[in-house]
């Protein structure tokens, strides 16, 4: 069954399966990925605190 | 939201507590208070130049006695070297304060100190990325040559050039190992003592750099000397401050109750995290804050009119403290992870204190 789950998937050189590693472990596994991801989360959380609490009373 | 009546500004609370968190973190890692942050943050916020200026300078008093004590416990501190400097320091933020007065009468505060926040983050950028690319270099030819690598890697050749200039009184400063013209430490002071006062910054900044590369002092020493400067230059700023209405006391207040909270954890963190790959970190986030205040100067500068430069401005000048708390913040996560024998990604050991 396992196998058959995965049989999209070529197989490496040993002749074994493994699963592709998922998009989003980008943002993690890598630093400039992980940059991104809290940068995003940081930009948008300010852009957020803008919104809220500092438009029009600047 | 809290109204700050003399400030004239209506904020947040948790607003100036997280500004005064992400500079008593960051302040741990790279030795000075990082006080250069909080002026042009708090005028992105909406206070006005000048109060922003002395808000900053009394929140920092209060943290350089602490820090000072705690620096005179580990012999960091070359107090003939200090002292020296007082004078110049004292003078330097006289002229500081009465320069910023200047400006504050004219109108022109905010895109002043705007202007002079830019210049001094941006070359703040360029000084950082160069000395660590020439220590780089440097380390990898002491290794290729087989020579031992080193704590303080000097680059620099200037010691040598300000240590032979003759101008009466020479002073020996028996910690720091310098023998040097009392003219030279002292206009350090005042120069120093000028952009902390103007700015209303304490100043480690210049001074710890100046230290290092112009008078030959080492790095922890520079640092510990530096902390006494801003005792004398934080208090006098302050109450310089305080006589010319620009501190509003519960502004202070907030950032100082953040400030204390985030030395604490900062202080913790620097046993998880090596400090040169956060410096070098900090130097790519004051490129955003260079950018915020930048467009910050744009808003003002054309009349308050255009809202798109107030959303970016804000996004990136507190985007760029939020990055750099959650970077450290995470990074103690991983660390701690990685001790308890925990999958970490892979980037982190090179980071992280093993």
């Amino acid at each position: 069954m396992r196998q058959d789950a995965l049989s999209h998937v070529a197989p490496p050189e040993g002749g074994k399966l493994t699963a592709t590693p998922s998009p989003l472990r980008w943002f993690v596994d890598s630093m400039l990925g992980y940059w991104v991801l809290l940068l995003t989360i940081s930009l948008g959380t300010a852009a957020v605190i803008y919104e809220v609490y500092l438009k029009g009373r600047m | 939201m809290f109204d700050f009546t003399i400030a004239g500004v209506v904020a947040p609370i948790f607003l100036l507590v997280f500004v005064g968190f992400t500079v008593g973190t960051v302040g741990g890692f790279i030795g000075v208070g990082g006080g250069y942050m909080v002026t042009p943050a708090l005028i992105v916020f909406g206070f006005p130049g000048y109060m922003a200026s002395g808000i900053d300078m009394t929140h920092i008093a209060g943290k350089g006695v602490v820090a000072t004590v705690r620096h005179r416990q580990l012999g960091n501190i070359d107090w003939t070297m200090a002292l020296s400097m007082v004078a110049g320091t004292m003078l330097g933020v006289e002229l500081g304060v009465r320069l910023l007065v200047h400006f504050k009468n004219l109108g022109i505060s905010s895109v002043v100190l705007l202007i002079t926040s830019v210049i001094v983050m941006f070359g703040l950028f360029l000084y950082t990325q160069i000395e660590t690319r020439r220590a780089h270099v440097k380390t990898e030819q002491m290794t290729r040559d087989g020579e031992a690598v080193g704590r303080e890697i000097q680059t620099s050749s200037l010691p040598r050039f300000f240590q032979n200039i003759p101008f009466f009184p020479i002073v020996r400063c028996r910690t720091a190992r310098v023998v040097v013209s009392m003219w030279v430490i002292v206009l350090v002071g005042i120069v120093t003592g000028v952009l902390a006062g103007f700015l209303g910054v304490g100043g480690g900044f210049i001074r710890v750099p100046a230290l290092v590369y112009l008078v030959g002092a080492s790095t922890h020493i520079a640092v510990g000397t530096d902390l006494v400067e801003i005792v004398f230059s934080g208090g006098y700023g302050a109450l310089r401050h305080s006589i010319e209405g620009h501190v509003d006391m519960m502004a202070v207040l907030f950032m100082i109750c953040g400030s204390m909270l985030g030395a604490q954890f900062g202080s913790i963190a620097t046993s998880y995290v090596r400090g040169p790959a956060i410096r070098y970190i900090l130097s790519y986030s004051l490129i955003l804050a260079t950018f915020g205040a930048a467009l910050r100067l744009t808003y003002v500068l054309t009349g308050q009119s255009v809202e798109i430069l107030a959303l970016l401005a804000v996004m990136l000048t507190l985007g760029e403290m939020i990055f750099l708390c959650l970077f450290i913040v995470s990074l103690v996560w991983f660390a701690v992870r990685r001790k308890r024998g925990k999958v970490v990604p892979p980037w982190v050991p090179a980071l992280v204190v093993s």
